[in-house]
């Protein structure tokens, strides 16, 4: 069994149950009908004797005694019998017949009757005859014989009992033969329902697993199956995204570093060829380049470690005031823009434990944002108030806000809204990526606000 | 009294390019190829400081951090390259004196070497850098114009100390931010002219100063000597 299939086992479960349950039903037919014809043939003979012991009791009672009863039971008496039990005349006549017979016996086990006239006047072994007996009881139980009754119903009934039994048993095994076809049938046809979009599924997965990620199966059969297979199809999607993310990653990182790459190369081709002359400047420059290929490298590792959930935290509570001090660059640089910064902290709150390193760095990424689509004599505000659960930080900026089509990607590492901006201007495209995966390592939430016509606002949540 | 300097680094470019820093630097050095190695020379010349990369061939970094810890306190300086060695480094708790990930400047490199044998030999005059009347308290944070205390911000005073340990050497705002600040700033490199003249008008301040916060137009900051 253990390497049968499940088709195997669906149909032959099947054919069992089919099988097993006409055959308990033929069995109990067979059974009801024993009985029935059983109990009819009883119930028959009962009637039938019950009758005639009222006659010989009355004939009894009328004579005094069971002698010539024979008359009565053949039918000879007509004269003495006519007056007294006429009545019972028509009865007798058609009760009798058939083969039928009757023998009556006194108290002295001496027949005195008997419908065929064979017995009359011998004795008689109850055991020997072993017939039906009903016990003649004549003026309130006063015994004067026993009434025996040879039915034909008996061996009649019986004879077509039989019959009747071997038809059904023939009809019920037919029926078996024919419910198991059927069975195997169904089972067959059942199986291939299940197993059709089983199959189907492992031969995607075997293609998934070499690598053809765009596979698709058509969710079908029943509905643990159809949804088994939306399941493998969300998968199958999710693996594909994740490829193609990675890939687009890759691609990314070499495009980033393709342009430092370039510069720093001219420039020590330059300085090679004698066409650059060493000074302070060209030096500082060169080193200035590699300290941004540095903290690229940096921020792409913090990325990747992100996006596969390897970051780890390093907690600790942090209070609100040292951490706005240590925002002074920014403070610094938005006055040389002649950008109002203001800071407004909800006095409830003191401190926030977190890894102090990355709020900065998610505070700092939000806040350059801000800086680089605000102008001149704008505005930017940093909210940090206690909310349900934790701590809500929010930047907002009275800048040209957000279009509405970009929102949705402007998480996205790399992702710039003007394609246009150079990099010193429009960042590396990382800030709001890893202001997202810093938020999402301490457990928060980060979204961004933009009502047309007004600046940008950009949540993000520290829970408890 | 030069010191000897043990560098276990697997990457030959790499090990040359640092033996020639080191060496420039005043260090005398000793280099190993692999974590075996590392380990003979070490006991053979007791150096004063290892430099050690923690994927070697043969026995890892972190094999031999473990074992020269077990026998005694040869200060070890940590050379990582991926962020996943530096969480582990920090969870083994094994002991290193610090560690830089890679990439890495050299000069922050000699630095460090220098801040933990100063702490190690504690007691020498080590402690400080002077040029001029300026001193620079590195283990108490803080900087003296002849005997002027200057009352400086945790910035102002990692800046000054950049510029002192290299007088006449100029620093580009990207490399003082770099120091001073950190990686985080990113961006922010204008910042640094503000802390500049909050230093000059301190150092100003004092009447006797005999050294500068010079600018070099389109470069960045270098400490002179005042003519």
């Amino acid at each position: 069994m253990g390497r049968l299939g499940l088709a195997g086992r669906i149909t032959i479960s099947l054919i069992l149950i089919a099988v097993i349950s006409t055959s308990l039903s033929g069995i109990m037919t067979l059974f009801v009908t024993k009985k029935q014809f059983a109990g009819y043939v009883g119930q028959y003979n009962q009637v039938f004797a019950t009758q005639w012991a009222d006659t010989v009791n009355s004939y009894y009672a009328s004579q005094g005694s069971l002698e010539g009863v024979q008359e009565i039971i053949t039918g000879t008496s007509q004269s003495g019998m006519r007056k007294g039990m006429g009545y019972r005349h028509g009865y007798h006549a058609k009760g009798m017949g058939d083969g039928q017979r009757l023998i009556i016996v006194d108290m002295n086990e001496t027949v005195v009757g008997d419908s065929d006239s064979i017995l009359l006047g011998q004795k008689v072994d109850e055991q020997e005859i072993a017939l039906t007996a009903f016990p003649l009881v004549a003026d309130e139980n006063k015994r004067i014989g026993t009434l025996y009754l040879v039915s034909p119903l008996t061996a009649g009934i019986s004879s077509l009992e039989n019959t009747f039994i071997s038809n059904i048993t023939t009809q019920v095994i037919v029926t078996i033969i024919l419910v198991g076809l059927l069975a195997l049938l169904l089972g067959l046809l059942m199986a291939r329902e299940i197993t059709s979009p089983l199959g189907e599924l492992s031969a995607a997965i075997h293609q998934l697993a070499q690598g053809k990620l765009a596979v698709k199966v058509h969710p079908h059969g029943d509905r643990e199956l159809a949804s088994l297979g939306r399941d493998f199809n969300l998968m199958a999607g999710k693996l594909l995204g994740q490829e193609q993310n990675r890939r687009r990653f890759m691609s990314d990182i070499a495009h980033e570093l393709r342009t430092p790459l370039t510069l720093l190369r001219g420039r020590l081709e330059a300085l090679q060829s004698g066409k650059l002359e060493n000074c302070e400047e060209v030096a500082s420059s060169l080193v200035d380049e590699v300290i941004r290929l540095t903290w690229l490298v940096k921020d792409l590792e913090t990325i990747g470690l992100a996006e596969s959930g390897a970051l780890l935290l390093a907690k600790e509570p942090a209070l609100i005031n040292e951490l706005i001090e240590r925002l002074t660059p920014l403070r610094l640089a938005m006055e040389e823009d002649n950008i109002h910064f203001q800071v407004s902290v909800d006095n409830k709150v003191k401190q926030v434990v977190v890894d102090v390193n990355r709020l900065l760095q998610i505070l700092i990424n939000l806040l350059s944002n801000a800086m680089r689509h605000t102008e001149a004599g704008g505005e930017i505000i940093l909210h940090i108030q206690e909310e349900r659960g934790g701590i809500v930080f929010s930047v907002q900026d009275s800048g040209p806000g957000i279009q509405p089509e970009h929102l949705p990607y402007i998480f996205d590492r790399f992702y710039r809204v003007d394609e246009s901006r150079n990099r010193e201007l429009g960042g590396k495209g990382l800030g709001l990526a890893i202001a997202r995966s810093y938020v999402e390592a301490h457990g928060g939430r980060i979204w961004v606000e933009s009502p047309p016509g007004q600046g940008a606002s950009f949540y993000f949540s520290i829970p408890r | 009294m030069s010191q000897l300097l043990l560098l276990v680094e697997d990457e030959e470019s790499l090990r040359a390019m640092l033996r020639e820093h080191f060496i420039s630097e005043g260090f005398q050095v000793i280099e190993a190829r692999d974590g075996q190695e590392a380990l003979r020379i070490w006991g053979e010349q007791k150096p004063a400081l290892i430099v050690l990369d923690i994927m070697l061939p043969v026995l890892s970094g972190i094999e031999v951090l473990k074992q020269v810890r077990s026998r005694d306190n040869t200060p070890i300086i940590m050379l990582t390259a991926r962020a996943d060695e530096v969480d582990k480094l920090l969870g083994l708790e094994l002991g290193a004196d610090d560690y830089l990930s890679k990439p890495f400047s050299p000069r922050e490199l000699s630095a460090r070497v220098r801040a933990i044998l100063r702490r190690s030999q504690r007691g020498d005059n080590g402690m400080h850098t002077t040029f001029k009347s300026l001193t620079i308290d590195i283990g108490r944070f803080e900087a003296y114009l002849g005997s002027n205390l200057l009352a400086l911000t945790t910035t102002e005073f990692k800046i000054l100390s950049l510029l002192a340990e290299h007088p006449g050497q100029v620093f580009s705002r990207l490399q003082i931010l770099e120091r001073s600040l950190g990686d985080i700033y990113e961006g922010y490199e204008r910042t640094i002219d503000t802390h500049i003249s909050n230093l000059r008008r301190k150092m100003e301040a004092i009447s006797s100063q005999d050294v500068k916060i010079k600018t070099v137009y389109g470069v960045g900051y270098k400490l002179v000597e005042e003519e």
